[in-house]
Formats: C-alpha cells, sequence, structure tokens
C-alpha cells in the first residue's frame, strides 16, 4: 500500500494518491492544526501529475516487528488498549476511522504510544473493520507469543459479541485482565497453548463389557447422564434370579464411543473454526492449512496430524503407573473348594479385573505437574498421582476433606494422560463442576490452567506448572 | 407407626474377625416415623472385609442422615433409586480402586431398606437376606446373587442339593470386586405388627425360616433381643462357623 523510502536518517512511507481518489482536504486541514499524538504527521506533497502522503516514521517500530519482542501479558493487553485509544484519540478530532490504515505494519508502536497511519481520501473504505482487526491482532500475538493464551478467550469473546464494538467497554475488560491474577511462570514449554480454538478434549469412560446374553433379572442400571449404558426395567421381586455370571475377563473392553461431546464444553464452536482460516495471506500458502499457535509454520490437516498422535502414543507406554505384579489374592477367586470341609470361604465369580496384570515401569518424560489450590483454606494440593482421588473417606482418596458432609466419600478423580490432565466425577450425589458447568459421571473432562473446580460447594483452583 | 428395633451379631466359632456390619437407624422426619436398616457381610482377608463392610454401612447411613433428609417428601422413590444406584456405583469403584492400590481384593454385601411409615424401599446385592413376618407367615423378600441360587431357579440343582454343592457360597456380584453392580432395587408395604427381619448368610444356613418365626412370633417387643440371640446360639450349636448377624424391624 505505501512505498518504504529509507535514507540514512530516517524512513519514510509515501503514498500515492491514485486518480480515482479524491483528497480530504477537511482531514488534512486537522492533521495540519492539530498535534495529534495518535498520528504519523503527514505530508502532502504535490507534483503535476499526481499527489503523495508522505509519513516519516524514523527508527519506531511497526507493530509487526514489536511482536516478535518478548513482550509480557500486559505488554500485549496495553497494545489493544492503546490502539483503542489511539482511534478514541484520532476520532475526537472529528477524523474518520475508516481513513486509518488498520494494518500491523503500519501502526507503530513508540514507547508506549500507538502511532497510525491515517490517509485523507475521501470516502475512504478500510478493506477490515476495526473488531475483525482486532481479532487478526490477536492470532498474531498467539501465533508469537504464549502468553496471548491468557486473555485471548475472554478478548475474543467480547469482539464477537456485538456488531458495533464499545470501546470503553473493551477499555474496561483490558485493565480487567490486566489485574487479573495468573500464576505465570516464565519459558514454559508448553506442548499446547490454550486458546479458544482448540476444544477441551472430552473422554468417554470405558464401560465394561457386559455379557451378550440379555439379563433378564437386575433392575436397570442406567446411569443419570447423557450415555444411557443399560436400561431395563425393574423386575417383581419374587422371580427366581436368571441371570448369566456378570464376566469382567473379557479386558479388551471396547471402548464406548470415542467421538467426542462438542456440545458438552462452550469453547471452540465450529464458526470459530472458520476464523482461523481468515488469518492474513501471507502466514500461509495453502488454503487447507492453518496455523496452531505456538508452531511457526502452517500445518496441513490430515497428515502432519496423523503423525502428532503418532508420537503420543509412544509416549502414553511410559506414562503407565508402575503397579506390583502379583497383588496379594486373599481369596481364590474360581470356585473348587475340598468336598469334607462345610465351612467354605464366600468368594465371587470371575471377579477383580486386574490380577496380575503386567504392566510397564512408568517412565514419563515431560511429566506436567498439576496442583490445586483450595479456596476454603488456600492450600495448595500437589496432584502427585496419575489418578488423584479427592473426597471424604480417607481410605479411598488422595486428599480428603473430612468436615464437608457434601462432598461425597469418593468424589472425583483428576487424571494424568500423556501430559493433560482430566476429571471425572465418580457418581457423587452433590456434583462436580468445571467453571460451574456441571460434568456427567460417565465422561472424563479436560482441565486447563485456572479452571475452577468444584465438589459439591468446595472449590479449587487447577494450575499446571 | 411406631418401630421397635432390635440387633444381634456373632463373629462365630471359625473366624477372628466379624465382617458383618449392622445399621439400624431410627428418625422422626416431616412429623413421620421413617428407619433405615442395613447389613453387609464382608469379605476379603484380614480385616478387608470388615473395612468393605463398614464403608458401605457409613455411605447408606451418610446418605439418610445428609441426602435422604433433604427430600421434601419421606418417599420419593425414584430420587431414592437414583441416589442409591449412584452410592452403590461410587463405593464399588471406591473399594475396587483401593483393592487396586492395596494389592488385595474385597467385597461386600449389601442387603437394605428405608421404610417410611407403611412403605419400604430396598436395596440388595448378594446373599444377605431380608424377610418380612406378616400374618403368621415368613417371607424371603431377595433372591440370593449366588451361583446355586441361579442353578436352583433354572432346574439344574435342588434345595437339598445345594447345601452340600461346593459352590454354595459362590456370589455372582458384590460391591467391590467387580467393576458393575446391579443392585435388585423393589417397594413393598407393611402393616400394623408385621415385622422386617435382615440377615447374613451365616444366619440361615444351619436354622430354618420356620423356626424363625416361629420364635418371634408372639414375641413381646422387649424381648426380640434375647430371641435373636438364642437364633444365634442355635447355628452356633450345629456349627455355623461364619459371621451371624441379624436386624430386625417391628411396626407397630
Amino acid at each position: 500500500m505505501l512505498k518504504k523510502n529509507e535514507t540514512e536518517k530516517d524512513i519514510e512511507l509515501i503514498y500515492n494518491v491514485a486518480e480515482n481518489e479524491k483528497i480530504d482536504n477537511v482531514s488534512i486541514g486537522m492533521m495540519r492544526n492539530n498535534d495529534i499524538k495518535s498520528l504519523i504527521p503527514i505530508d502532502i506533497v504535490m507534483n503535476d501529475s499526481m499527489t503523495e502522503f508522505k509519513y516519516k516514521t524514523a527508527t519506531i517500530k511497526n507493530l509487526n516487528e514489536y511482536l516478535s519482542e518478548e513482550l509480557t501479558k500486559e505488554e500485549l493487553l496495553d497494545i489493544f488498549g492503546n490502539i483503542c485509544k489511539a482511534v478514541m484519540d484520532i476520532e475526537e478530532y472529528m477524523l474518520n476511522e475508516s481513513q486509518i490504515v488498520l494494518e500491523n505494519e503500519y501502526i507503530f508502536v513508540d514507547n508506549e504510544t500507538i502511532k497510525m497511519v491515517l490517509l485523507p481520501i475521501y470516502d475512504r473504505r478500510n478493506s477490515i473493520s476495526i473488531p475483525a482487526f482486532f481479532k487478526n491482532l490477536l492470532l498474531d500475538m498467539m501465533v508469537k507469543n504464549d502468553k496471548a493464551a491468557y486473555f485471548a478467550a475472554d478478548i475474543s469473546k467480547q469482539i464477537s459479541e456485538q456488531d458495533s464494538l464499545s470501546y470503553d467497554k473493551f477499555l474496561q475488560l483490558i485493565s480487567e485482565l490486566k489485574h487479573r491474577k495468573y500464576s505465570e511462570k516464565p519459558n514454559t514449554p508448553k506442548t499446547e497453548v490454550r486458546n479458544e480454538f482448540k476444544e477441551r478434549k472430552i473422554n468417554n469412560v470405558e464401560e465394561p463389557v457386559r455379557p451378550v446374553t440379555p439379563a433378564v433379572d437386575y433392575s436397570g442400571y442406567s446411569n443419570r447422564a447423557q450415555v444411557p449404558v443399560n436400561t431395563q426395567p425393574p423386575v417383581s421381586t419374587f422371580k427366581p434370579v436368571n441371570s448369566q455370571p456378570v464376566s469382567n475377563v473379557n479386558l479388551n473392553a471396547k471402548p464406548a464411543k470415542e467421538e467426542k461431546k462438542k456440545g458438552l464444553f462452550g469453547f471452540g464452536k465450529s464458526e470459530k473454526k472458520q476464523e482461523m482460516t481468515k488469518v492474513p495471506e501471507s502466514s500461509f500458502n495453502n488454503g487447507n492449512s492453518f496455523l496452531i499457535p505456538g508452531r511457526d509454520e502452517p500445518v496441513n490437516v490430515g497428515t502432519t496430524a496423523q503423525k502428532e498422535t503418532k508420537d503420543k502414543k509412544k509416549f502414553s507406554l511410559f506414562g503407565k503407573k508402575k503397579e506390583k505384579q502379583a497383588p496379594k489374592v486373599e481369596n481364590t477367586v474360581l470356585v473348587s473348594k475340598p468336598q469334607g470341609s462345610s465351612f467354605a470361604e464366600t468368594t465371587v465369580l470371575q471377579s477383580s479385573v486386574n490380577v496380575g496384570e503386567t504392566t510397564l515401569l512408568g517412565f514419563s518424560q515431560n511429566v506436567a505437574t498439576g496442583f490445586l489450590i483450595w479456596k476454603r483454606t488456600g492450600e495448595k494440593i500437589l496432584i502427585n498421582k496419575s489418578n488423584f482421588r479427592i473426597g471424604r473417606e480417607k481410605s479411598y482418596v488422595d486428599f480428603c476433606i473430612s468436615d464437608n458432609t457434601s462432598v461425597g466419600r469418593n468424589h472425583a478423580e483428576i487424571i494424568r494422560k500423556d501430559g493433560s490432565f482430566f476429571i471425572r466425577d465418580l457418581k457423587s450425589l452433590n456434583f462436580t463442576m468445571v467453571n460451574g458447568e456441571k460434568i456427567s459421571s460417565t465422561v472424563e473432562v479436560e482441565l486447563w490452567d485456572n479452571d475452577v473446580i468444584s465438589l459439591a460447594n468446595e472449590e479449587f483452583e487447577f494450575h499446571i506448572g | 407407626m411406631k418401630y421397635f428395633l432390635a440387633a444381634q451379631t456373632e463373629v462365630g466359632l471359625k473366624k477372628s474377625c466379624n465382617q458383618d456390619s449392622i445399621i439400624l437407624k431410627r428418625a422422626k422426619f416431616k412429623g413421620k416415623e421413617v428407619c433405615l436398616g442395613i447389613i453387609c457381610d464382608g469379605m476379603g482377608g484380614l480385616s478387608c472385609g470388615e473395612f468393605a463392610s463398614k464403608s458401605i454401612v457409613e455411605a447408606f447411613s451418610d446418605w439418610f442422615l445428609y441426602s435422604y433428609s433433604k427430600y421434601e417428601s419421606i418417599w420419593d422413590e425414584s430420587r431414592m433409586r437414583e441416589d442409591i444406584r449412584s452410592i452403590i456405583s461410587s463405593e464399588n469403584e471406591g473399594l475396587l480402586h483401593y483393592g487396586k492400590e492395596h494389592g488385595i481384593y474385597l467385597g461386600t454385601t449389601v442387603t437394605a431398606f428405608l421404610l417410611a411409615e407403611n412403605r419400604f424401599f430396598v436395596w440388595h446385592v448378594g446373599d444377605s437376606r431380608l424377610y418380612k413376618i406378616s400374618s403368621s407367615k415368613i417371607f424371603r423378600l431377595t433372591n440370593d446373587h449366588t451361583v446355586i441360587a441361579k442353578e436352583i431357579a433354572e432346574g439344574r440343582l435342588t434345595e437339598k442339593e445345594a447345601k452340600k454343592d461346593p459352590r454354595r457360597n459362590v456370589l455372582l456380584q458384590c460391591i467391590g470386586a467387580t467393576s458393575d453392580v446391579n443392585p435388585d432395587m423393589f417397594c413393598g408395604e407393611v402393616e400394623k405388627g408385621d415385622i422386617l427381619l435382615l440377615c447374613s448368610d451365616g444366619f440361615r444356613h444351619e436354622i430354618s425360616e420356620k423356626e424363625i418365626l416361629n420364635m418371634l412370633l408372639k414375641c413381646d417387643n422387649s424381648k426380640f433381643n434375647e430371641k435373636l440371640r438364642e437364633l444365634i446360639d442355635l447355628n452356633l450349636k450345629r456349627k455355623e462357623l461364619d459371621n451371624i448377624s441379624v436386624a430386625l424391624v417391628k411396626v407397630q
């Protein structure tokens, strides 16, 4: 759009006014007669044939250059705030926002101030609206900087909410976000950056295989959540029991429907995914690829994704907890007892799934550590197991809440799998919630940094790091 | 409606520890009498069975105290069904996990009722039993979740043969041993004069239902504990080796 002219002392941007373009003299007047801090001063040069707008930018960085620096979360948020303020400032001079060039290359950061380029062309229209520009800016930030992940969802939400962005509200949000506390660790290598475009993983809890022959008798065991497992009508009491023994010997339980339940957690709906492909064209070559924040190169959907899961599988093998090879079995599993004895231990047919199971020694690389902060006491609780349980019965759990009767004896479990954390409700009566949303006991819901977990009315903050 | 409660338990001739757990609780809820009765027969070596049966009994006791007490009415069958199912599932999972973590194998039966005025709601897993004594007759209300009960029901075994069958103590399911538990749940009604009786399998191997009936029929309310003790002694006399437990509530 503008030519760059580099001299020894200075850098100059030059805009050639086209023939069909009409110069807006009112704007020029405004700019000349006022010292508008948010604008790069304009020089108009007229020749016989054409007019040029010239802007001296000296050595100040444009937005692209500035974003490449190691910026803090506050500095990133300030970019939004300052652009907003700059636009508001410019508008106060009765200048038209549509004449401001909304491109990173032509927005400059001079210490804390944002300086923009205004093209005083009559009836000029920007190819992009300010909210859309902010969205793209957010994307750019996320590509270049981990910290953008902290506020991405909040900003994106507000930008999308209304047709026209309210600057005041936006500034308020920025201020709020700046003051919000996050547990921050500089230079934390993250394998995946959390952002609103990524969906929380929700896994169905594997249900054990049931015998194929229909069990006529036992009252239907339907759980209360979305996946009805086995709904059978209750049977009249006095009929003889008539069923197959419940067999759990088949350890190759077919995983129940691996599809993710998209509706359960609101993040990342399909419309947002479309937004991703609107990333400025310079960032990707191919219409089918998209940027994954944290990676510099665009990714082709399909092939690379497969590779990634393969890599993950390799690590999951090493992530298993070491288990005792031969657990003590007090009662024999099988039936036969010496005939002569009238005294026989009660035993259960075909019981206990994991007797004698061999597992690999746990050796996890890059073990992510998770911890909880118990809001009631401020206590920090380290999640030091791959299956970490919380509840009121101390023998069942790894962290015991003994004085709240609303918390279930065996309330919830936090699972660490392949560097990610999931939470599962263990059929508590008073529910488990993540960020205020109740989770079903048939699913494992992925936990993200800063999530608020509630077990009945006990709240915890979950953190990774 | 008024409820009279009695319960007795005995470690038995052979075992070093009593793995049965009983709870009988009576309360006034919304001006009406309600009663909770639970019997759990634990299994698993050392004191694991005791831990298992105690856990389940506590879980339901908690439910009675903290959840049932918040119900809108004394009788809400669908909510009870849902709560109890959740508790069984949750406890089952808890015990399974405990077993896995400690490399042990433990479990428990549960036979229980919630009696509210003249209606009762029952939940049952295993081979402990619930009887009802009414109109001078004794009725077994629960089905044993045992291999032999199944064999008998399917006509492959007679009652007599079952007594000597080496599999007579093998359960089809119990809480804490299998990842899947399907409790029997049903309702019933009582009239004044009826008795609901819970017992572990040690109580009823060596004595007949008729003997139980005769002992308790026409029994003075204040003598129930005595009579139950007599029945236990009868079992011991007949060399019952297992833990022996029994609990009853009489409605008047």
